[in-house]
Formats: C-alpha cells, sequence, structure tokens
C-alpha cells in the first residue's frame, strides 16, 4: 500500500455465484470498523466508518448486471469484478462436475486509488419495513409456487434440471426475504430476486404471461411496500399450476 | 489448506442444496466476520454436505435450515483451525508497515519484553506489536485484569494468557511443559471458571457503584 493506492484482493466462487473483497488497509482497531448490510444478500465493513475494508455480494453475477444493484460497493470496482465474474464463469462452463464447480474460485488483485474506496455519503429516508403478517403471507406463497414448479414434471433432463433450480431459487427467496439475515428484521434480498428473475427461462413449465406475471412479481419484491401485490401475483400463480398437474 | 479430493457425485438437485447452503452460511458469517474468512466458513461447510448430501437433505430438507443450524459451530471449528495454524507461524498477518508478518506476535519462554520484562503480559510480548502496546496500557491504568486473574497461580495466568491470548493450542503447551494435555486442559478449566467468577463479582460491584 503507497500513500495514495491500496491494494484490493477479490474472490469469487462461480458454483454458489459469491463474491468477496478485502482490502489492504492499515488496521484502525476493531472499534473503528462499521459492519453495514443494506439487505440480506450483501454486507460491507468500513474501517473507521470511512474507507472500505471488505464486502459480500450473494448472488454476485445476477446483482453486477444491474449498476444500481451493486450500491453501496465503490463504482471503481464494480467493471474490476465484471471481468472476475465473467472470466470465471467462462472457464466453469467447460466443466460439468458439480464439485468442481463447488470447489472453483476465482481471485484477482488490483491497486486503486484509496479516495475511490471511501464510502458515499448518500442521504437515504428510512427502509420501509413490511407488516409481519404481509411478509409471512409472502414467504408462504412463494413456498407454493416453488412446490408447485417443482411438482411438474418436465419432458428432458435439461428441463428438469432448470425446473430444479428455478424451484430451489424460490424457496431460498421465501426464506431469505421472511427472516433477513440471522439477527435481522425481515427484509428484500436483491441477489437472489435478481438471480431467481434470471433463471426464467422458456424450458420452464409456465406459459408466457404467465412467466411475465412472475418476472413482474419478483422485480416487485425489491420494495417492501409491492409485496402484498405480489404475494397475491405468487398464490395465483401455485393455484394456477396446482389446477393445472391436478 | 489442503483439501483432499472427493470422490462423491452430485445430482442436480444435491448440488442446488449445497450451493444453497453455501450461500446462507456466507451470508450469516458476512455479519460477523471480515475479509474472506465468510467464504471459508461457508466452503467448510459445503464441502462437508458434499460429502453426504442424501443423510443432510433427509434431516433438513430446508438448506437454510440447516446452514443456520450449522454457522456458529463452523464459526468456532474455523477459529480453532486458525488458532492453531497461527501458532505454528502458518498464517500471515498485515502488519503496520502494511507488510505480511508470521501470525505469532509473541515470544515464547523467557524473552524478555520492552521494560525489561516484568509481569506475566510483558513479559511475553513483543517489542514490535500494537497489541502489546494496548493490552499493558489497559493492564497498568485499570488494573482490570489483575483483578481478574486474583486468586490464581502465576502458572495458570501463564498458561490461560498463552492459550487465550496469544493462540496457542493446549497440546502445544503441554508438549513445552513436558506435561500431559488432559493435566493442562484441567488447569485451564479451573483458571476460566476462576476468572469467569471474578468478572462477575467486578461487574456487580461496578453496576452496584454505578
Amino acid at each position: 500500500m503507497t500513500d495514495d493506492t491500496v491494494r484490493v484482493e477479490l474472490r469469487y466462487r462461480p458454483g454458489p455465484d459469491v463474491l468477496s473483497g478485502e482490502v489492504a488497509l492499515l488496521p484502525l482497531g476493531d472499534s473503528a470498523a462499521v459492519t453495514e448490510s443494506p439487505d440480506a444478500d450483501s454486507s460491507f465493513v468500513w474501517s473507521g466508518g470511512r474507507y472500505l475494508s471488505s464486502f459480500q455480494l450473494v448472488h454476485a453475477s445476477s446483482r453486477l448486471a444491474n449498476d444500481d444493484a451493486c450500491a453501496p460497493l465503490p463504482i471503481c470496482l464494480v467493471p474490476v469484478a465484471r471481468q472476475l465474474v465473467t472470466a470465471a464463469l467462462e472457464a466453469l462452463a467447460e466443466h460439468d462436475s458439480p464439485m468442481a464447480r463447488l470447489r472453483a474460485r476465482a481471485q484477482s488483485t488490483t491497486n486503486l486509488p484509496l479516495s475511490a474506496l471511501q464510502r458515499a455519503v448518500v442521504v437515504r429516508s428510512a427502509a420501509p419495513v413490511a407488516d409481519a403478517a404481509i411478509t409471512l403471507a409472502l414467504s408462504t406463497s412463494l413456498a407454493r409456487l416453488s412446490a408447485a414448479i417443482h411438482q411438474q414434471v418436465p419432458a428432458d433432463e435439461q428441463r428438469v434440471r432448470h425446473t430444479d433450480r428455478f424451484s430451489q431459487l424460490l424457496l431460498e427467496l421465501a426464506v431469505t426475504v421472511a427472516h433477513g439475515a440471522v439477527g435481522t428484521a425481515p427484509g428484500t434480498a436483491p441477489g437472489t430476486s435478481a438471480a431467481t428473475r434470471a433463471a426464467l427461462a422458456d424450458t420452464l413449465p409456465l406459459t408466457g404471461p404467465q412467466q411475465q406475471a412472475l418476472r413482474d412479481a419478483l422485480r416487485e419484491l425489491d420494495d417492501p411496500q409491492s409485496w402484498r401485490h405480489a404475494s397475491e401475483t405468487f398464490q395465483l400463480l401455485a393455484q394456477q399450476l396446482e389446477h393445472s398437474s391436478s | 489448506m489442503t483439501d483432499t479430493p472427493s470422490t462423491a457425485r452430485l445430482t442436480a438437485n444435491e448440488e442446488a442444496y449445497v450451493m444453497a447452503v453455501f450461500r446462507e452460511v456466507a451470508r450469516i458469517a458476512a455479519r460477523s466476520r471480515r475479509g474472506f474468512d465468510a467464504d471459508d466458513i461457508a466452503g467448510d461447510v459445503a464441502l462437508a454436505v458434499a460429502d453426504q448430501p442424501a443423510a443432510i437433505m433427509a434431516g433438513y430438507p430446508d438448506p437454510v435450515c440447516y446452514a443456520r443450524q450449522r454457522a456458529r459451530h463452523a464459526g468456532i471449528s474455523f477459529d480453532r483451525r486458525e488458532r492453531s495454524q497461527r501458532g505454528e507461524g502458518a498464517r500471515l498477518l498485515l502488519g503496520p508497515d502494511g507488510l505480511q508478518h508470521p501470525g505469532r506476535r509473541y515470544l515464547s519462554a523467557d524473552a524478555a519484553g520492552p521494560d525489561g520484562g516484568k509481569g506475566p503480559i510483558v513479559h511475553l510480548a513483543d517489542h514490535g506489536s500494537l497489541l502489546e502496546v494496548v493490552v499493558t496500557e489497559r493492564l497498568a491504568t485499570g488494573g482490570l485484569l489483575h483483578r481478574c486473574f486474583a486468586g490464581l497461580s502465576a502458572v495458570e495466568v501463564h498458561e490461560v494468557w498463552l492459550i487465550d491470548g496469544c493462540g496457542y493450542t493446549v497440546q502445544e503447551l503441554a508438549a513445552s511443559c513436558g506435561q500431559r494435555r488432559e493435566t493442562v486442559s484441567r488447569r485451564l478449566n479451573r483458571a476460566r471458571t476462576v476468572i469467569r467468577q471474578n468478572h462477575a463479582a467486578m461487574s456487580s460491584e461496578l453496576e452496584l457503584s454505578g
């Protein structure tokens, strides 16, 4: 580390899609570090409350695809992270072993100006918190939709794989949104919702309008004020799927 | 860390389960850990699940529930391993000069401290360590640590400090003083109990006076 630049080490796990980073800052003592979790899928540690010390993004590839979804990750880190994620996913595409996917780990190091890693001063309005009853209804409807999709029997193996993955993501979303992180209030999970949207494909046992409705409802999950409407949509879709399979 | 290659074959469903466990453990660990620790802990848990996915999935159909059950213990195991590695000098830490140094910050045996080596902590501390200065100042100004050690012999204080303060393992300490691991462990447990009692008494005194 020099006066102006610091070394930033990034690590990406393409299997679980988790990106983490560590900045080689001089230690300022434990009391000086501030941990911030803007949502259930991201965590940032600020040294002295000012400079990025480390961070973690869950479902990073889906999240990095959207410029707005990475905040408060310093903007200078986004292209470096995207490059690492893309390279890692391309390299992993050649392997079809699940264990290889689980063990795969890509790392990169870069030097960035310290000033670019400063915490942005953003005046945020207090994040709206959804009513407990709405949260429970949302979680239940997501889990029900997950089960309804999982029960569909696609024709070929690739469709089975997509269906399994999608229903697993819906289940993860149901639990994550309902409980947030351990010890915190329920909250949004923009990484998981973005990954679920990205996993929506024609191979799923859904009609075109159903897919569109699902995509819109998944987008609504990023705003707790829309959770009631999203919950109703998931419930309706689950009913339709259950009806069609019975 | 050395990974032993596994020959296990995961189905698509098992793979999705393992990845979901990884993500949830990473989420939990990131709340209290820094740097790559959360990633390392999540990796350990996920590999353990991948070794016997069917049995775990039968007991815990929901990967998030399983991850929440495992995260705490996984963190403790991770810390133990890190401490053990520090004891072997395997881990490098970033020093105040921005360079990497061996993880063990303290000198063992009878090395003299900066002021000639008086007291159980200064006696063992590395001259250049920032942490040592902080600890010494706290010790000198407050005397709180000495009150916590009341009733313990010098040997017990040394052992508590070496293990809980410096990261040595019980096994290392037992080997260095030519005793059985169980003997050191028993003495350590007794010392910790006394410290907890002293600390509780001191806290209640402070509450009463405050």
